[in-house]
């Protein structure tokens, strides 16, 4: 029995885009146990209601993470719609689905890159994020803006997507699509990738539901929950949508699923580009939210169930804005995940989690 | 030209970022818009690395590990703050918890603002690093020769 | 397909233990904890989901005194948002599991959240000064509604008070300008008043005090025009009189 090492992880790591310090409890090459450490991104942003009224705190939600940016300014709308009872026109609801499935795509391409990097396959990275770069190409066509969107506001969206556009978006699509089927099949068939990801990170489906985890990590140790599935707004006029459930629970399944909800995305917008109903994408929101009301809202994120809180006081500004997002519920899932694993699997069970920082510690 | 600056390595660190610009810094190296062929590679390590590329609104927790990179880093070095939060804050200059800029925990040579900072800022940024980077060697040369 | 519906539910702070493994007996997934900074105290939201129906439940006015039970021991996933409120709000939690001890986060300031800024609080004073003036607005206009046109009633200017309530707030330049044109306001109404009984008042023309209140704030070019057209219009208004009276 060896001795116990502390070996820690981070903050600074080549495969982590943001900063989270492992202390990791190694005994020979296994982890034994696992203290996570977060706080560095924490910019204490909640408070900045004060200052910000209800309006410009939409910028403020965006750029809590930019990877999620278009999910988090969706979300804080729609809290803040429901807080003032404002009703949002169809067509607006489509654009803000349609820009939110577009960030899916973008987000987990982005994600299977750095995954691929983590165990060494540098050229998969790269080519996601090739492929990445068309979407991003879509982004700046129709909102100018590449990472953080600013296209969603208390009301409507700001922007419309006319007819020839959309046409030009579903054509980049498919051959998106094409190239994108291609490096898929060759990631989930090729051995090496099976060596490093089958078996690795074991979570239970019991883990899992009693660790009450959300979005992709938990769909892959088969526990079925999507808010999609909930058919608010646009999603509720899709013909089928069914959430993407894997029921291996190790890291090969985390993979498969995001890959397979890059295609369900593609088909999504695909349905609702063809379903978009005409007229205004705006509503003039008057007034203030009342003293004393509240309201609650869930959005399923790239990277699971986020939860937005909101309360009014009276005026132009909120008393609270409250955001909860996925990887901050699945942070006790992740040291679950961990203890047990070899020293060398540490980078690819901490990406598959897909943690965004930035989001837990606004 | 110093051969460091023939092929400049980076090192990147979110220093309390939203990750926007961390993701345009990755991008900036990757077939879109290929910062590897001018030799910028992306090290994990600070002695390997020539400028240093940090994002974010630096906060309290984050000083010290920002300016531990810094210090490991060996001389001549650049720093590149990307993104406007690392040039001054940002839009959460008046957060509780936020030092405002990277210039307020190291000394920053290249500021490229921007909201996420674009890719083509970033290669504007870096080649400007590099003249910097040279003059930085040819100084620490001059003091060679002349101590 | 589950609807998603949501509900708010007060809760009282014994009760939030029990509440949580109730429902994780009963297989509700455990959603968030969230604090709200109120002036009577610190309000927890703890929020359940089941099927689509997600339940927030409300503990009002925990005082600092107060220690909140931990619900780890049933959802461990709570650690995170029970260090960060304990951090962020100075809240005493007891028995979290993986409990960080206050360096969740380390922080430059203790209990960021619960500060209350210097602009902060003269913001909140202004805005209770505004909902009281146009309460009282309100009340006097319920009022003179009651009392069914008793007194012909001449439209008196604007109280001190309402001249108050509309300059709380404003720069001193603006506001020194306002209360001049609202006193004028109100002078002009009290002579209104004082020669309400001659029925068809002579149309004086602006008076010089109502010259100054019109072009106080223009700049200098305007200002001088006003008031020449201002001056003519007097004049002639003064004409017009002569003849009548004549």
């Amino acid at each position: 029995m060896g001795k116990a090492t502390v070996i820690p992880f981070g903050p600074q790591h080549p495969v982590l885009p943001e900063p989270l310090h492992l202390d990791l409890v190694v005994q020979d090459e296994t982890v034994v146990d696992v203290l996570p450490q977060i706080g560095f991104v924490h910019r204490g942003l909640e408070k900045l209601v004060e200052t910000r009224d209800y309006n410009q705190f939409i910028y403020i939600a965006e750029r809590i993470c930019g990877i999620c940016a278009t999910g988090h300014s969706v979300g804080y709308a729609e809290t803040v719609e429901e807080l003032m009872g404002v009703e949002v026109p169809k067509r607006a609801e489509y654009l803000r689905v349609i820009w939110h499935e577009l960030s899916r795509v973008h987000s987990h391409l982005l994600w299977l890159g750095l995954a691929a990097d983590a165990f060494g396959f540098e050229s998969m990275f790269m080519h996601c994020w090739r492929l990445r770069e068309r979407v991003l190409d879509i982004f700046e066509k129709t909102t100018g803006g590449r990472v953080i969107l600013s296209v969603v506001k208390v009301g409507g969206v700001v922007r419309d997507i006319d007819a020839t556009q959309m046409a030009e978006i579903i054509a980049t699509l498919e051959g998106i699509k094409d190239d994108y089927t291609k490096i898929m099949n060759t990631l989930l068939t090729d051995t090496s990738v099976k060596n490093r990801t089958v078996g690795v990170g074991y979570l239970s489906a019991e883990d899992a539901a009693a660790l009450s985890m959300v979005g992709p990590f938990a769909r892959a140790s088969n526990l079925p929950y999507d808010v999609r599935s909930f058919g608010r707004g646009a999603y509720g006029d899709l013909v089928d949508f069914q959430p993407i459930v894997a029921t291996e629970g190790d890291c090969y399944a985390r993979v498969k699923v995001r890959c397979l909800e890059v295609l369900q995305s593609f088909d999504i917008i695909k349905e609702l580009a063809a379903k978009m109903p005409a007229g205004p994408i705006e509503v003039a929101v008057k007034g203030t939210p009342a003293e004393g009301a509240e309201a609650s809202n869930v959005l399923e994120q790239p990277r699971g169930e986020c939860y937005y809180y909101a309360r009014g006081n009276g005026t132009k500004n909120l008393e609270r804005m409250r955001i909860r997002t996925p990887t901050s519920q699945n942070l006790a899932g992740m040291t679950v995940a961990l203890k047990g694993c070899d020293l060398a699997d540490v980078n690819m069970i901490i990406l598959t989690i897909d943690p965004c920082i930035s989001c837990t510690e606004r | 030209m110093a051969f460091a600056s023939k092929s400049p390595w980076v090192i990147h660190y979110d220093g309390s970022s939203c990750n926007g610009c961390d993701i345009e810094v990755l991008a900036t190296l990757c077939p879109g818009f290929d910062g590897e062929r001018f030799g910028v590679i992306n090290t994990g390590n600070p002695k390997h690395a020539d400028i240093f590329l940090v994002t974010g609104s630096v906060n309290e927790q984050n000083i010290n590990v920002v300016r531990e990179i810094y210090d490991q880093m060996l001389e001549p070095k650049v720093v590149v703050a990307c993104g406007i939060c690392a040039c001054s804050g940002g839009v959460f200059h008046d957060c509780y918890n936020v030092i405002g800029g990277v210039d307020k925990a190291i000394p920053v040579d290249v500021y490229a603002p921007g909201c996420a900072v674009r890719p083509e800022q970033l290669i504007d940024a870096i080649v400007a690093g590099i003249a910097v980077l040279d003059q930085k060697s040819a100084a620490l040369a001059a003091a060679r020769k002349g101590a | 397909m589950d609807k998603f519906t949501q509900t708010f539910a007060p809760l009282k702070l014994g009760q939030v233990h029990d509440l949580a493994a109730a429902r994780a007996a009963e297989g509700w997934r455990y959603v968030q904890i969230l604090a709200v900074n109120t002036e009577e105290g610190i309000d927890l939201v703890y929020s359940y989901m089941k099927d689509g129906h997600l339940e927030n439940f409300t503990v009002k006015a925990v005082q600092k005194t107060d220690v909140v039970p931990s619900i780890t021991d049933v959802f461990l996933e709570a650690f995170v948002c029970e260090n960060e409120i304990h951090d962020l709000y100075d809240v005493a939690i007891a028995n979290i599991a993986i409990d960080f001890g206050g360096m969740f986060y380390q922080l430059s300031s203790k209990a960021p959240m619960t500060v209350v800024s210097p602009e902060q609080l003269a913001a909140r004073e202004k805005a209770k000064k505004i909902a009281a003036a146009k309460a009282a607005k309100e009340a006097a206009a319920a009022q003179k509604a009651a009392e069914p046109a008793a007194s012909a009633s001449a439209p008196t200017g604007p109280t001190e008070e309402e001249i108050q309530a509309k300059i709380a707030g404003l720069d001193p330049e603006k506001a020194a300008k306002v209360r001049a044109a609202m006193e004028a306001k109100a002078k002009k109404a009290a002579a209104a008043a004082a020669s309400a009984p001659s029925p068809a008042p002579a149309a004086t023309g602006p008076t010089e005090e109502e010259i100054q209140a019109k072009i106080a704030g223009l700049d200098p070019e305007k200002a001088a025009k006003v008031r020449a057209a201002l001056e003519a219009k007097a004049k002639r208004a003064q004409q017009s009189a002569e003849g009548k009276g004549e």
